[in-house]
C-alpha cells in the first residue's frame, strides 16, 4: 500500500546571492513494509525531498501526498506531530533531556501525561536494545550509535506510519551502521513501517528493498 | 594580498560592518565632544585661575570694626593668639601676612592731606597783641533798690511794671524801681588779637597772619609789646561764639606728652626755647608720616585685589623682592620718585592709645625700592605697600591678617581657617567672583566628564563585541587558512587590517566630526544648562567681581586622543581574540571534559512550562549565567539609586534643617552697623519674598550728665563738651539682640531681671522718643539692658532705675533725658557701654509696617497762608519717613525660598546705589555660604547621579536585551528541533520565553532582596528593576519571533 506519494514536486529556494532549483519534477511513491533508500551526490536534492516528506516546508509546485492527503492541505505542526517521524544524521536529541524524556517529548505533544509517556518510552528504548538504565541517562552519556537508537525510539514513539531518516548511519562506525539498518529494517519488514532512507552508503542502498536515485533534482 | 583579502571581507559583510561602523562613529563623535568640551573647559578654568586673585581676611569684630584707627585691645589680643604658621599651612594657602602698618617718615615728603591729630596744631611766634577781650559769664540777680547794699556790684537799674509787693503798710505796689545786680563774678579773657611773627610749625599761619589767641585753660597773659612762642590749636575762622571777624582762631593749649607751660615770652631771632623747636620738629615728621602695610606678595592688598587702586606707573613687586614697594602718587611726586628709584625712611613710634600720635624712632632708616606708583586720590595717600614683613605694633584697627589662596581650594581653605580662629574674629573670602566664573565651566566640565566615563565604557563594551564579531569568530576561516599554510602573521594581517580598518575609519570620521562639531555642541550644552548661575547678595559673592571671558579656543588634541585611544583600544582587543580564534580553529589535545547535565527523567509538569523547568534545572552554569547577570545588574542600579537617593534624601534634610540669615551691609562687604537705613527701605525688605524675621536697630549717643568734666566757658570748650557728649556709649533700639552691633557675630550673654526676656524688645509697645522732642522731656519709664560694667560702675542693680542724656542729632540735635528701668544686663565687650531698649522707643510696629498717610492732618494756616504741620504729627512723620536704622539683619523663611528671595532682591534693586542706601552705598549680604557649599556639592551629585543613573540604567537594559537575545539565539538548533517534532509556535515561545522569565525573575529578586536587606528598596529602585526585566523579557520576546519567522528547513539545515 502506497503511504507516500511526491507528484512533480519541484522546489526553489533563494539564497543571498543565487536562486536554487533543488528538486526539478520529482515523482515518486513510497509503500508501507519497505524499506527505500534515496540515494545521489551532495546537492543533488535527496535531503530535500525528504525534508518536504517531513512537512518541514511545501514544494514550490508538485505535491507530496501522504496517505492521500497533500502536506499543502494540512497543518504542518499537526502533520509534524502526527504522519511523519524523522531520524537525523546529528540524532537531534534534546541535550538537557534525558533519554527517556526525549522519547516522551513527542508523545507529550501528543498530549499525552508525562508518566503514561514515560512507561511507553522505558518500552521503545527497551525495543531498540538500549539498557533499562539508559532511561535516566543524558544524551552527552551516550555514544553515537546509542544516541542514533534514543532517536529511532522517539521516532517509534511518534505511532507514524513513516520513518524518514536523513544519512542516519553517517556519523556511525560499520558496527553500528550495521545495528542500526538492522533496526530500521526490522521496523518495516516487522512493524510495516515505510522506511525512507537518504544516504551516500552504498552499502545501505545495497540492503534497501528499493534504492531511488537523485541526481541533480531528478529522479 | 592579506590585507586586501582583509578589507574585502569586511566590505562584504556589509551589515555587520555597517552596523560596527555606525556604532564606533556615533561613540567617538560624543566622545570627542565630551573630551573637547572637558578640555575647553579645563583651559577656561586655567586661565581663570592665572587671572583671578583670592585672599581672605581675617577681621576682629570688636566694638570698633571697622575702625581702621582703632586702638582696641580685643584685636590686638585676637591677632596675638592666632597661629599664623598653621594657617600658612593650610592646604591652598599661598602665604599670610599679619595685618597692621608701620609709620614712616621721609625726608622731604609733605603730605597734601593732614591728619586731624596734628593739622591742626601749632607753635608760632605771636606778637602785636592788642586789649584782650573779655567775656562775661558771670550771674546776675534783681533787687529793689531799696535792698542793694554796698557791697552788691549794681550793673544797671531801671523801673519794672510786672514787679508787685507790699509796702511797709501792707499795700501792694505795683512796679518798682529795681537793681541788676551780679551775685556772682566770672569774667576772663576771651582773646587777644594779635600778629604772628614767625611760624615755626603750622598748616595754616604764616609770619603777618592776623589771628585771635584764646588763652582757654592755659593761663596764658599777654602783656602788651610783648612777643610770645605759642603752643596752641587753630580753631579756624568761624564759630565757636568769637566775632566772625574772618580771623584765625588759635587756642593756646597745654603740651600731650609735657607738664611744661605752651607759652614762653620770645625775645628776638632764635630764642625759641628747644622744647617748643623739638615739638615743633615732631609734628612736622608726624603730620607728615608715612604708613606702610607689608605683604608676601603686594598684589593680595585688599585695595588692589580689589580694585580700589590700580597701578598708574611701573609694576608689582616680584615676592621674593624685600623692600619692593608701590607708593602713592603723592610720595612720588614730592620726593620726585620713579619706578626703580630708592628711598628711606625713618620710622615713628605710634602712641599705643592713638594710631596719629606718633614720635621719631632713633632706629635705622629703612631703605624702599619703587616698583610701582598707585594713582592719586584723597583716600589714598602718603602709603606705600612693601614686600617683606614690618613690626605692626602697636597694633591699630581691625584687619589682622591677609591671606593669599589658591583660588582653586579657597573656599576650602577658608572653611580649614575659620576652624583655627579665636572668638570675635572672621574670615572673608574675596576671591574676585572667580567661583561664580569657574563653576559654570566647571559643571560642563562635571557633565563632559561622566559623558565621557559612560560614553568610554560603551565604548569598550562595543569594541569587545566588535572585537569578537570580526576577529573572535573568525576561527572557520584561520582553520582553512591555517589548512592552506598560510602565515601566521598572514593570517593575523588579513583579521587585524580588515577590523581595524572598519574601527579605524569609523573612529576617524567620528573624531574628526565630532571636533568640527564641538563649538555648536558647546553651545548647546552651555544654553541649556543656563550658564553661570548667579549668587546676588551671598557673602560667597562678597566684594568687586571681574568679568573674565576665556580666550582659549577648542584644541584638537582630544579629538587626536579619542581617535588613537579607539583605534588602539580596537586593535589590542582584536589582537586578544586573534588568539581565540586560533585557540578555537585548532584541534584540541588530550581529553575534553563534557559537562553531563545531572538528575533523573522526570514528569512533573506538562506542556512549556515542563520544558522551561526542565531547561533550568539542567542548564548548569548557563542557566545561572541569566540570575547572576540579572542580580548583578539589577544590584548595581539599585545601590546606585540608592546612593543618589540617599543624596536627595541629606539635600531634603539640609534644606529643612538650613537656618539662613541676611543682614545689611556696605557694598565692600565690610561695614554692617552704623549704616543709615531708611526705613522705607526696611518695610520694602519686609515685603520681598522668602524673607522670614527682620531685626533692626536704631542708635542714638547718650551721656551721663553727672559724668559730665567741667569745661572752659567759652566756645572752644562748648565744642570739647559736645563732642564729649557724643564720645559715649548708644542707646540703641532693636527689636532682637542680634541686630545689636556688639552682638552680630557672637550671642549675648544677658542676666534678665525676673519676668523679663528678650521679647521685651519686640513685644513692649513704648512710646515712642519721637513724641516727646516737642515737650522737651519724656515722663515714660523705658525698659533696659545695660552693660555689667556700667552698672557696676554707677552702682545700680537690675531694677533699679537710672538717668541718661540721650542725643538726637538727626532730629534737630534734640535732646532728652530718659528714665530707664534695667531689666538685663550684659556682659560688655566692647568699649562702650551701650543701652538696649525696645525698638518702639524709636518706631513702633505700625511705623515698621506700613506708610502714614497724613492725609487731612497737614492743613494750611489761614493765618500765616502756608502748608502747617503740627508738632505731634511732625513727631510722626519723623518716625514713619525719617527713622533710619544702623543695623538690619532678618532671616530667610526657607531655605526652598532662597532662590525666589535673591531674584526679589535683585528685582527691587537693592544693590542700585542710592536707590536703597541712604547715605551710605547699603546692599544685602545673605550667610548662606556654607549652605551653599554643601547643597551645590549635593546639587552636583544628584545631577551627576541623575545622568549616571539615566545612562547606566540605559546600559543595563540594552545589555538586558542583547543578553536575552543572545540566550535565544544560541539555542536556535534547539528551537528548531521542537518546530521538527511538530510542536506549535505557541509551544516553543512558551518554552523559552518561561524559561527566560523564571531566570530573570529569580536574578531580580535577589537583587529585590539585596535591596531590603540594604533597606533602598523604594519606588525608583522598583521602577529600574522592573525596566530592565521588561528589556530583558522584550529582547527575548523578539529574539524568538525572529527565529521563528526563519523557514524551519534552513533552522534545520544550519543554512545561514
Amino acid at each position: 500500500m502506497v503511504v507516500f506519494e511526491l507528484k512533480d514536486v519541484k522546489y526553489v529556494y533563494k539564497t543571498k546571492y543565487r536562486e536554487v532549483e533543488a528538486l526539478k519534477g520529482v515523482s515518486c511513491s513510497f509503500e508501507e513494509g519497505r524499506v527505500y533508500a534515496v540515494m545521489g551526490a551532495s546537492g543533488s536534492g535527496k535531503t530535500t525531498m525528504l525534508s518536504l516528506m517531513a512537512g518541514l516546508d511545501l514544494p514550490t509546485s508538485g505535491s507530496v501526498l501522504c496517505e492521500g492527503t497533500s502536506t499543502a492541505d494540512v497543518d504542518l505542526d499537526k502533520y509534524r506531530r502526527e504522519r511523519v517521524a524523522v531520524i537525523y544524521q546529528d540524532f537531534r536529541l534534546f541535550p538537557l533531556l534525558t533519554v527517556a524524556e526525549n522519547v516522551m517529548y513527542p508523545m507529550e505533544l501528543r498530549g499525552e501525561k508525562p508518566a503514561e509517556a514515560k512507561k511507553e518510552a522505558a518500552g521503545l528504548v527497551a525495543r531498540v536494545g538500549l539498557p533499562e538504565d539508559a532511561l535516566d541517562r543524558f544524551p552527552a552519556m551516550l555514544s553515537g550509535g546509542e544516541q542514533q537508537r534514543v532517536a529511532i525510539a522517539r521516532a517509534l514513539g511518534m505511532r507514524t506510519k513513516v520513518i524518514l531518516a536523513d544519512e542516519p548511519t553517517g556519523n556511525l562506525d560499520e558496527e553500528n551502521t550495521g545495528k542500526i539498518f538492522d533496526i530500521l529494517s526490522g521496523l518495516a519488514h516487522d512493524d510495516g513501517y515505510c522506511v525512507v532512507i537518504v544516504t551516500h552508503d552504498e552499502n545501505i542502498g545495497a540492503m534497501a528493498d528499493s534504492v531511488l536515485r537523485i541526481r541533480d533534482g531528478r529522479i | 594580498m592579506y590585507i586586501r583579502n582583509g578589507l574585502k571581507t569586511n566590505l562584504r559583510a556589509k551589515g555587520r560592518t555597517a552596523l560596527f561602523f555606525a556604532l564606533i562613529f556615533v561613540l567617538t563623535f560624543v566622545m570627542t565632544s565630551a573630551a573637547g568640551i572637558l578640555s575647553y573647559c579645563n583651559s577656561a578654568i586655567k586661565q581663570c585661575d592665572r587671572e583671578f586673585r583670592s585672599v581672605a581676611l581675617i577681621e576682629y569684630l570688636g566694638s570698633e570694626y571697622p575702625d581702621a584707627d582703632a586702638a582696641d585691645s580685643g584685636a590686638s589680643e585676637a591677632r596675638d593668639s592666632i597661629d599664623f604658621e598653621k594657617i600658612g599651612a593650610v592646604p591652598g594657602v599661598r602665604s599670610v601676612s599679619v595685618g597692621g602698618r608701620d609709620a614712616f617718615y621721609i625726608d622731604g615728603f609733605v603730605r597734601n592731606y593732614k591728619n586731624p591729630e596734628f593739622k591742626d596744631l601749632g607753635v608760632i611766634v605771636v606778637g602785636n597783641f592788642g586789649k584782650p577781650e573779655y567775656k562775661d559769664d558771670s550771674s546776675y540777680v534783681v533787687k529793689r533798690v531799696e535792698e542793694v547794699t554796698e557791697d552788691d556790684e549794681v550793673v544797671d537799674v531801671y523801673f519794672d511794671d510786672n514787679l508787685g509787693y507790699t509796702d511797709e503798710n501792707g499795700e501792694t505796689v505795683i512796679g518798682a524801681e529795681v537793681a541788676l545786680v551780679r551775685s556772682t563774678v566770672h569774667e576772663y579773657v576771651w582773646y587777644y588779637l594779635a600778629i604772628v611773627r614767625e611760624s615755626v610749625f603750622s598748616s595754616y599761619a604764616e609770619e603777618g597772619l592776623q589771628v585771635n589767641v584764646i588763652p582757654a585753660e592755659s593761663g596764658f597773659v599777654a602783656e602788651a609789646g610783648k612777643n610770645y612762642v605759642l603752643h596752641g590749636r587753630f580753631l579756624g575762622k568761624v564759630g565757636i561764639g568769637i566775632p566772625k571777624n574772618g580771623v584765625e582762631s588759635f587756642v593756646v593749649t597745654s603740651f600731650e606728652d609735657r607738664a611744661d607751660t605752651p607759652y614762653a615770652e620770645y625775645g628776638g631771632e632764635g630764642s625759641v626755647p628747644e622744647l617748643f623747636y623739638e615739638k615743633a620738629e615732631e609734628y612736622e615728621k608726624a603730620n607728615n608720616y608715612v604708613f606702610c602695610e607689608y605683604y608676601g606678595d603686594v598684589c593680595d592688598a585688599f585695595v588692589f585685589q580689589q580694585g580700589e587702586l590700580y597701578l598708574k606707573e611701573g609694576e608689582y613687586p616680584a615676592k621674593d623682592d624685600p623692600g619692593g614697594c608701590v607708593i602713592t602718587a603723592d610720595i612720588a611726586s614730592t620726593l620726585g620718585l620713579g619706578p626703580g628709584d630708592e628711598f628711606t625712611a625713618s620710622a615713628l613710634v605710634s602712641d599705643p592709645g592713638n594710631t596719629y600720635m606718633l614720635t621719631p624712632d632713633d632706629g635705622d632708616l629703612t631703605t624702599f625700592t619703587v616698583r610701582g606708583i598707585v594713582k592719586d586720590t584723597k583716600d589714598y595717600n602718603g602709603r606705600i605697600w612693601a614686600v617683606g614683613d614690618g613690626s605692626s605694633s602697636p597694633f591699630y584697627g581691625y584687619t589682622l591678617a591677609t591671606v593669599s589662596l589658591e583660588n582653586a581650594s579657597a573656599e576650602d581653605a577658608v572653611t580649614r581657617i575659620r576652624e583655627t580662629l579665636p572668638e570675635m574674629t572672621r574670615v572673608s573670602l574675596f576671591d574676585q567672583g572667580y567661583e561664580e566664573t569657574v563653576k559654570s565651566f566647571g559643571s560642563v566640565a562635571s557633565a563632559a566628564t561622566n559623558v565621557l566615563f559612560v560614553c568610554a565604557a560603551g565604548t569598550l563594551a562595543s569594541l569587545l563585541l566588535f572585537a569578537f564579531v570580526f576577529v573572535g569568530r573568525q576561527s572557520d576561516s584561520v582553520k582553512t587558512a591555517v589548512s592552506l599554510g598560510t602565515p601566521r602573521g598572514g593570517i593575523a594581517l588579513t583579521l587585524l587590517s580588515g577590523a581595524v580598518a572598519v574601527s579605524g575609519s569609523a573612529a576617524v570620521l567620528g573624531g574628526v566630526a565630532g571636533f568640527i562639531a564641538l563649538p555648536g555642541v558647546y553651545g548647546i550644552v552651555t544654553s541649556r544648562s543656563g550658564g553661570a548661575s548667579r549668587f546676588y547678595y551671598s557673602e560667597t559673592s562678597l566684594g568687586v567681581s571681574k568679568k573674565v571671558t576665556p580666550s582659549v579656543s577648542f584644541s584638537p588634541l582630544s579629538a587626536a586622543i579619542c581617535v588613537l585611544s579607539v583605534i588602539a583600544v580596537s586593535l589590542v582587543l582584536c589582537a586578544v581574540f586573534l588568539r581565540y580564534a586560533y585557540k578555537k580553529s585548532t584541534p584540541r589535545r588530550g581529553v575534553t571534559r563534557v559537562r553531563t547535565p545531572e538528575g533523573k527523567t522526570s514528569s512533573a509538569l506538562r506542556g512549556s512550562p515542563r520544558y522551561a523547568s526542565l531547561s533550568i534545572r539542567r542548564g548548569g552554569r548557563g542557566s545561572l549565567v541569566v540570575p547572576i547577570l540579572c542580580a548583578a545588574l539589577t544590584a548595581v542600579v539599585i545601590v546606585l539609586s540608592g546612593v543618589f537617593a540617599g543624596w536627595q534624601e541629606k539635600l531634603d534634610a539640609v534644606y529643612d534643617d538650613s537656618v539662613i540669615s541676611g543682614h545689611a551691609v556696605s557694598t565692600d562687604g565690610r561695614l554692617y552697623s552704623g549704616l543709615l537705613i531708611p526705613i522705607e527701605n526696611v518695610r520694602e525688605l519686609m515685603n520681598v519674598e522668602g524673607v522670614g524675621k527682620i531685626e533692626v536697630s536704631a542708635s542714638n549717643k547718650y551721656y551721663v550728665s553727672s559724668d559730665m568734666p567741667e569745661f572752659a566757658a567759652n566756645g572752644y570748650g562748648e565744642e570739647r563738651m559736645e563732642t564729649w557728649k557724643r564720645s559715649g556709649g548708644d542707646v540703641v533700639s532693636l527689636n532682637g539682640m542680634r541686630a545689636a552691633k556688639d552682638f552680630f557675630f557672637a550671642d549675648p550673654q544677658i542676666e534678665w531681671l525676673e519676668g523679663w526676656d528678650e521679647s521685651f524688645l519686640s513685644e513692649s509697645e513704648c512710646v515712642p522718643f519721637a513724641g516727646f522732642y516737642e515737650k522737651g522731656g519724656i515722663d515714660e519709664t523705658y525698659p533696659a539692658v545695660l552693660s555689667e560694667s556700667f552698672m557696676k560702675e554707677k552702682g545700680l542693680s537690675l531694677g533699679d532705675k537710672c538717668f541718661v542724656n540721650m542725643i538726637d542729632d538727626r532730629y534737630y540735635e534734640s535732646e532728652l533725658i530718659l528714665t530707664l528701668r534695667i531689666v538685663g544686663s550684659y556682659r560688655q565687650t566692647g568699649s562702650k557701654a551701650n543701652i538696649y531698649v525696645p525698638l518702639s522707643c524709636t518706631v513702633t510696629q505700625d511705623a515698621l509696617t506700613s506708610e502714614y498717610e497724613f492725609g487731612d492732618n497737614i492743613f494750611k494756616s489761614p493765618e500765616y497762608k502756608t502748608w502747617y504741620i503740627s508738632d505731634e504729627e511732625y513727631a510722626k512723620y519723623y518716625m514713619y519717613n525719617e527713622t533710619v536704622f544702623s543695623t538690619c539683619r532678618f532671616t530667610v523663611s526657607s531655605a526652598d525660598s532662597l532662590g525666589a528671595l535673591r531674584a526679589s532682591l535683585y528685582e527691587k534693586d537693592f544693590t542700585r546705589v542710592g536707590a536703597k542706601a541712604g547715605l551710605i552705598r547699603t546692599t544685602i549680604v545673605l550667610e548662606d555660604a556654607s549652605f551653599i557649599k554643601l547643597t551645590e556639592t549635593l546639587g552636583r551629585y544628584i545631577s551627576m547621579g541623575r545622568a549616571m543613573a539615566v545612562l547606566i540604567s540605559a546600559m543595563v537594559t540594552l545589555i538586558g536585551f542583547i543578553v536575552s537575545w543572545l540566550m535565544i539565539n544560541g539555542r536556535k538548533r534547539e528551537f528548531a528541533f521542537m518546530r521538527g517534532f511538530g510542536a506549535g509556535r505557541g509551544r516553543v515561545f512558551g518554552s523559552f520565553f518561561l524559561e527566560q522569565a523564571a531566570l530573570c525573575a529569580a536574578g531580580c529578586a535577589v537583587g529585590c532582596l539585596a535591596m531590603l536587606v540594604t533597606g533602598r528598596a523604594g519606588a525608583l529602585q522598583l521602577a529600574v528593576v522592573g525596566t530592565f526585566a521588561l528589556f530583558y523579557l522584550l529582547g527575548c520576546t523578539v529574539s524568538i519571533l525572529i527565529i521563528g519567522k526563519t523557514k524551519l528547513m534552513e533552522l534545520l539545515s544550519n543554512r545561514e
